[in-house]
């Protein structure tokens, strides 16, 4: 289960803000911080990588959302042994 | 149970809080005006130690935070303080500190014996290299790259050029930057961009030359588009072959034939000059003209203004259009851009302009018609390059592991420089070699040639890249050795590659802050780091294996080993001046050994302007930008734009711009002109399209990293063709469909992605370059620039056989 600190960054000219943070808050796994700018404080927690990546994915396709910064990560302790799922190429 | 829970919460706290911090506060253009949050560190997580590192992937050089508990990384945190990054991380970099816990780590030394590689000591490795080194003599080379650390690569080029009198060395940057090297030396007659990062923050108008920035460098890109978000207007032009990521954000976007930025650059200089709005009085002041000589050369031969102006002249938007593909409108909006002194221009490129039969050419043409409308050398106007390693600047550039060069800037062929080197490395005069050693392709193509057909390398030691994957024509340049039985590779690597599956001997490598380390980045930024964690039992660092196959030489008595008062070429001391067997492992870290390096290289620094900080101040900064200078005040100050009055120490008061390196030694930069030639191989009836190969977001370069970082290789886990939905249509192919790519130097079955990450114009295909298991670089073509001899990766005449090829690699 890691845990993401990102900045969500927003189109305000062309997009409302309000309606663009709504969308982003009502996502399964994020939490939002406070700010009044365009760039949004929000920890992501998911039980999974894949999880993890298809959040990412649905906040990116959110109109109004130019860039996602991803700035924290602490990696759980299930994580470490990172598994290689290329092919095993042992002598 | 409870700890975990409340560590959990501090942990999320802690994300909130770096979160929150970046985003009140560390946005990049804002950052002159803005008063950060003042913190005095990265998140408080119980136990967690935390340290400064730059990233370990591209050349942007973004700093992180490293939290490292119970000797392993456990936490990456965006630096706040870093002025490349200002706390700000992208997708790779937040997972950089995975990349040490894949979990098939080399652990031991391989040796193959009868076909098959079995473990060995390391003494018996330190060994088999010496004796092998010895036997090969002139036939032995090292193929490094720009993510050799400084000292890494100051090693490898001392030991081989200063030690044993040979010049085969030359490092992947070859296949990355070298044709921006000499576009730079061509022009300015120095290497390296005379801009910074800062000049993002401030400029009008973004132009990218094939650039993919939103992918390939995004924390860079996000410095544009926060600006945009933040209500200032960035106007920005993407000038490239395929629509990108980046394209999405482009006001304009101009879709080009391959290899047409050559006849587009010499248009916007034509409507300059036609016009009049060109920069009379910079010109005038600061430029001479240059032309081509036959065959070409990095010197070329002065040319008149009227000379240039008739060689100019038939590019005309009209001319320029048909060959483009773009239209009258958009080549004038080029023009008309240029024209306008009141806006401030930013060129943005990297391997789209490199990795180019014409490199060198199209390099000097972007900085001539920066040159020639006057967007030069003020804050926001200037041609920026852009690096793809982390220290190609750094290292191969800056230390020069070039087969040509010396560290500094210096050149093997020049005997004075060769005698400064010998001064400072206290050698015999006339130990280094003044020829030149093989170039990355010829190198290759040497050792992959039969010894009694003239291939005259035999062994090969690579560091820190994967040429089994990076080489283009792999076939012809890689793969062929393993039919050699007399050719020997030797590999240090943190993890099985392409490239150690051929080796004869494989060495486990301590990589990133598993060691101490120095980086150079794309700006001048000069970046040290502390080793933070131990590597896994059995690997040592790059730069200990370097020094122990000099010592191991020399204890067999090879001449070069030793300076000419007898030391070993490697003798170090700690602050008492007791000697320190540094070349045995377990004395390896009794004394830093990179200080000790770098502080001995930074004396070549001084030769070229390029002074670097010494090790003390570096370790207190995110980087320092060269030249580097101290103060009357006692303080160490940086350099944001070079050749200007009043940025750069080394102009003098008297002159607002002074190219103090100048090639017609006046202070001059050169305006170069070189015509429009058409590529060496082009789409035709029997390959009708063209191929373009790259990069993606989740993955660095061959991806022997970020594929063993679960988050990344989920999200692209695999290599594929892009295809124009018309062209699926024409040939009834389907999104997914297993497919072979042929050129005429093989083939490759992939799955078909129609449009994909990016979407290729009709006729053109795009694949990644990351995955090992569809190694696309066996059928690119290793035609390569005639200056730089950089190889295009971006065009070759390429088909596609809607069955799969029987004989190449399942890609399901």
């Amino acid at each position: 289960m890691p845990i993401s600190g990102l900045v969500i960054s927003i189109d305000c000219d062309k997009h409302d803000r309000q309606t663009v943070v709504k969308k982003i808050d009502d996502i399964t796994y994020i939490k939002l911080g406070q700010s009044s700018s365009h760039r949004i404080p929000a920890v992501l927690e998911t039980p999974s990588p894949r999880q993890d990546r298809q959040t990412i994915q649905e906040i990116n396709d959110i109109p109004g959302v130019t860039f996602i910064d991803v700035v924290f990560v602490h990696f759980d302790q299930e994580e470490e042994g990172t598994q290689n799922e290329m092919a095993d190429r042992s002598a | 149970m409870k700890w975990q829970i409340d560590r959990r919460d501090f942990i999320r706290s802690a994300a909130m809080s770096a979160a929150t911090l970046a985003a009140t506060g560390a946005t990049h253009s804002g950052a002159q005006n803005i008063s950060l949050p003042q913190v005095d560190g990265p998140p408080d997580i119980p136990d967690v130690k935390w340290n400064k590192a730059p990233c370990r992937f591209c050349g942007t050089g973004c700093h992180v935070q490293v939290g490292v508990d119970k000797g392993k990384v456990v936490a990456i945190a965006g630096d706040t303080k870093a002025p490349v990054n200002k706390g700000l991380l992208c997708v790779k970099g937040y997972h950089v500190g995975s990349i040490l816990y894949g979990n098939d780590r080399l652990t031991t030394p391989l040796l193959r014996k009868n076909g098959k590689l079995q473990p060995i000591s390391w003494d018996e490795a330190i060994n088999v290299i010496a004796e092998r080194i010895i036997k090969s003599g002139p036939k032995f080379a090292i193929y490094g790259s720009g993510q050799w650390t400084i000292p890494e690569g100051y090693a490898a080029q001392k030991l081989i050029k200063g030690g044993l009198g040979n010049n085969h060395i030359d490092p992947n940057a070859r296949l990355c930057m070298a044709s921006a090297v000499t576009g730079f030396i061509g022009t300015y007659g120095v290497d390296e961009p005379a801009s910074c990062y800062d000049d993002l923050d401030v400029c009008d108008i973004v132009i990218t030359w094939g650039n993919n920035p939103a992918e390939m460098h995004p924390v860079l890109f996000s410095r544009i588009i926060d600006r945009r978000s933040q209500g200032q207007k960035v106007t920005y032009i993407d000038i490239g072959t395929r629509r990108t990521r980046s394209t999405m954000h482009a006001d304009h976007y101009l879709e080009m034939n391959p290899q047409s930025d050559l006849a587009i650059a010499n248009c916007i200089a034509q409507q300059l000059i036609a016009s009049g709005n060109y920069d009379h009085e910079f010109v005038k002041q600061h430029c001479n003209f240059r032309g081509n000589t036959d065959p070409v050369s990095l010197k070329g031969k002065a040319i008149s203004f009227e000379d240039y102006k008739n060689d100019i002249a038939k590019y005309t938007p009209e001319y320029v259009s048909k060959i483009s593909g773009l239209s009258v409108e958009q080549l004038t909006l080029l023009g008309d851009l240029f024209a306008d002194p009141s806006k401030r221009i930013v060129s943005l490129w990297c391997m789209g302009m490199n990795q180019h039969t014409r490199g060198t050419a199209i390099n000097t043409l972007v900085h001539g018609i920066h040159l020639l409308s006057g967007h030069w050398g003020k804050p926001g106007d200037g041609p920026q390059s852009l690096t793809g390693q982390p220290s190609a600047c750094g290292t191969a550039r800056e230390v020069g592991t070039l087969a040509h060069a010396l560290p500094g800037g210096r050149v093997v062929a020049n005997e004075t420089h060769r005698k400064q080197t010998e001064d400072i490395w206290n050698l015999p005069a006339g130990r280094i070699n003044p020829k030149p050693g093989y170039h990355t392709v010829l190198m290759w193509e040497k050792f992959c040639t039969p010894t009694s057909e003239g291939g005259d390398i035999d062994t090969i030691w690579v560091q820190v890249t994967n040429p089994g994957q990076t080489l283009p024509n792999l076939h012809k340049l890689f793969k062929e050795k393993a039919n050699l039985e007399d050719k020997f590779l030797i590999v240090s690597e943190v993890y099985p590659t392409a490239t150690t599956e051929i080796a004869d001997l494989v060495l486990p490598s301590s990589m990133w802050v598993e060691k101490n380390g120095i980086y150079g980045n794309s700006e001048r930024r000069t970046q040290q780091w502390f080793k933070m964690v131990d590597p896994p039992n059995g690997a040592r660092d790059d730069c200990w294996q370097l020094i122990a196959v000099a010592r191991k030489l020399y204890e067999l008595k090879h001449p070069g080993m030793k300076d000419k008062d007898g030391k070993f070429l490697f003798e170090m001391s700690d602050s008492n001046g007791k000697p320190i067997p540094v070349w045995n492992w377990e004395n390896y870290y009794d004394i830093n050994v990179d200080q000790v390096l770098y502080e001995e290289y930074r004396k070549f620094s001084y030769l070229k302007h390029k002074d670097l900080a010494p090790y003390d101040v570096l370790a207190k900064h995110r980087g320092m930008r060269w030249p580097v200078v101290q103060g009357k005040d006692g303080q160490w100050h940086e350099t944001r734009w070079r050749f200007v009055r009043g940025a750069d120490p080394y102009v003098p008061d008297d002159k607002p711009i002074d190219f103090y390196h100048s090639t017609t030694d006046d202070g001059k930069a050169q305006i170069w002109f070189h015509p429009y030639e058409d590529p060496p191989e082009m789409p035709d009836n029997e390959y009708p399209f063209w191929l373009c190969t790259g990069r993606v977001l989740e993955h660095w370069h061959s991806g022997t990293m970020t594929r063993r970082v679960k988050q990344l290789h989920h999200a692209m886990p695999s290599a594929y063709v892009e295809v124009n939905p018309q062209d699926a249509l024409t040939l009834n192919i389907r999104n997914g469909q297993i497919i072979a790519v042929e050129t005429r130097r093989g083939s490759i079955n992939l799955p078909v992605w129609i449009n994909g990450r990016g979407a290729p114009p009709q006729g053109t295909l795009f694949v990644p370059f990351f995955d090992e298991s569809l190694l696309i670089n066996d059928i690119t073509l290793d035609a390569h620039c005639p200056i730089s001899k950089e190889p295009d990766y971006k065009k070759c005449a390429a088909r596609i056989n809607a069955t799969p090829n029987r004989s190449t690699a399942d890609a399901s």
